[in-house]
């Protein structure tokens, strides 16, 4: 647990890049803000659903920003030099590995709330009380479930070379196929299936259903079904980790590739 | 000036050599304006009034001015980091010039979006993309690249003389998207919002191609609005002019070229 804790703090802290608040406000607070605005109104020039549909598709969509921070904080140990020291310590890999999504959680949370907050007081986005707990249960999932994504995303950046690229892909095609802003019913039915395996796709629509004034018990199994996804996710990018790691040392590369 | 536009050619060509094999830059030019292309058709299409050419336009301009961005206002950093920033400062020829240059071959790079967005609205969705006046939507395109191009002159001087006002400048791509009305019109935004559209080129450049798409303005419309946008490009450029000097001139008063 300690090594957990200490590998979540230097990883946030340290490797993340954001040891000054003014670039974590840019990139961490404004940016998910200024993406939900600009959808929000798109959605409610189409006019197909509500308003309320976009907001909180979108306040919930705010937690694709963690898969950047989660696959940054693995890929980077390549790129700042660290790889070769954290591969050739003793330390257990699992506390090391998954400490790394630990204060991403955290700050996924944070980042939702600015985003229902931004809802609530520039879009008048109305929130039953009733459905609060459950509002943020779903943060709670939606934002474990792409930490899940992210370690797989910084596990295979030591591939593809490019973290940055790869969440940027992962967090369109969440945007475009998790029902964030199109029903899965619209989609071709290959996309709603890839949809169906997303994370975030069934933590958006518990959402929804807490946002409408439904009990706790009415969205729990939607989310369980993303905690599920999630943790398949952060399951694989576990064993790909591994796999590499077991790579390097046969072909005697310790910088992963 | 034939001389400085030789530097310029050459420094555009570099630079479009250069974008068009970043995995970054071919993400926001290509990959994009795709999503941002579909996931738009999807949601306005259910509209009375949709027209797909709007999303076309829309999406084209979303990856024009992402790339802009991010290309324009890393250009010098990158050459920073390449170590041939105090070279090119030191060269008999503008660096206004040259990064002048630099914009220009990141602008024709960022073009593909635009034949991108047609195909996506033509052969994934299978709409009838016509351009209801071509030529005006030509000299649309033409002048919007200007305004454009003297907006990205003005990115490197502002990050590096003020660098807070530079790591704000990434987050410029969706409120611009939005204030600009690329894919919805500005009046779904609040009223103070107005005047700051107004003094935006992306606006008039959006503005005039999607009048021009759909036929919605005539020639004397179209006319004024491409005024319009030389009158924001002419004041942009005098503008970046100054602040280019005044960067040079700490630059050399602080005896750091490296500009760090």
């Amino acid at each position: 647990m300690r090594l957990f804790f200490v590998t979540a703090d230097y990883t946030f802290r340290g490797m993340f890049h954001w040891l000054r608040p003014v670039p974590y406000v840019v990139n961490r607070l404004l940016f998910p803000l200024v993406q939900l605005v600009f959808f929000a109104l798109v959605g409610q020039y189409g006019g197909s659903q509500s308003l309320s549909f976009y907001l909180v598709g979108n306040a919930i969509g705010v937690a694709t920003l963690s898969t950047f921070g989660v696959s940054q904080a693995v890929a980077d140990e390549r790129w700042q030099g660290t790889l070769s020291y954290l591969l050739a310590s003793p330390a257990p890999r699992v506390p090391v590995f998954f400490g790394r999504a630990a204060y991403h959680i955290v700050d996924g949370m944070l980042n939702m709330a600015a985003a229902f907050a931004l809802a609530v007081l520039v879009f008048g986005l109305r929130l039953p009380l009733e459905g609060l707990t459950g509002l943020v249960l779903s943060m709670l999932v939606a934002t474990v479930a792409l930490c899940g994504v992210g370690l797989l995303l910084g596990a295979l950046a030591y591939i593809f070379l490019d973290a940055t690229l790869l969440a940027n892909w992962a967090m369109f095609i969440l945007l475009l196929l998790t029902g964030m802003n199109i029903p899965l019913s619209e989609l071709p039915g290959f996309a709603a299936a890839i949809g169906e395996a997303l994370p975030l796709t069934r933590s958006i629509a518990a959402a929804r259903l807490y946002a409408a004034g439904a009990p706790l018990d009415a969205g729990l199994g939607l989310l369980a079904g993303d905690l599920a996804i999630g943790a398949v996710y952060a399951v694989a990018g576990y064993f790909v980790f591994g796999w590499l790691e077991l790579r390097s040392r046969i072909q005697g590369r310790l910088e992963g590739v | 000036m034939i001389g400085a536009l030789r530097v310029a050619r050459a420094a555009a060509e570099l630079q479009f050599k250069e974008v068009a094999v970043s995995g970054f830059l071919l993400f926001g030019a290509l990959v994009q304006p795709f999503f941002i292309g579909v996931m738009t058709m999807y949601m306005l299409r259910h509209r009375p009034d949709f027209d797909p050419v709007y999303v076309v336009v829309g999406a084209a301009l979303s990856g024009l001015w992402s790339v802009l961005l991010f290309a324009g206002s890393s250009a010098i950093s990158h050459e920073r980091s390449l170590g041939t920033l105090e070279l090119v400062v030191a060269a008999p020829t503008s660096f206004f010039v040259v990064y002048g240059g630099k914009i220009a071959g990141t602008l024709a790079f960022s073009l593909v979006s635009v034949v991108f967005s047609y195909a996506i609205g033509a052969w994934l969705f299978g709409y009838p993309i016509t351009v209801a006046d071509p030529v005006g939507f030509g000299l649309s395109l033409l002048f919007a690249l200007v305004a454009l191009w003297a907006t990205g002159m003005l990115f490197a001087p502002l990050g590096i003389l003020w660098r807070t006002v530079g790591r704000f400048l990434g987050l410029l791509e969706y409120p611009i998207y939005s204030l600009s009305g690329f894919l919805f019109p500005i009046l779904l935004l609040p009223v103070w919002t107005i005047p700051v559209s107004y003094a935006l080129p992306p606006y008039w450049a959006a503005l005039a191609l999607h009048a021009s798409a759909s036929g919605e303005l005539d020639l004397l419309g179209l006319a004024r609005v491409w005024a319009v946008l030389v009158l924001t490009a002419v004041v942009l450029m005098i503008i970046a002019s100054r602040l280019f000097l005044a960067v040079l001139q700490r630059a050399r008063r602080s005896g750091s070229l490296a500009l760090s």
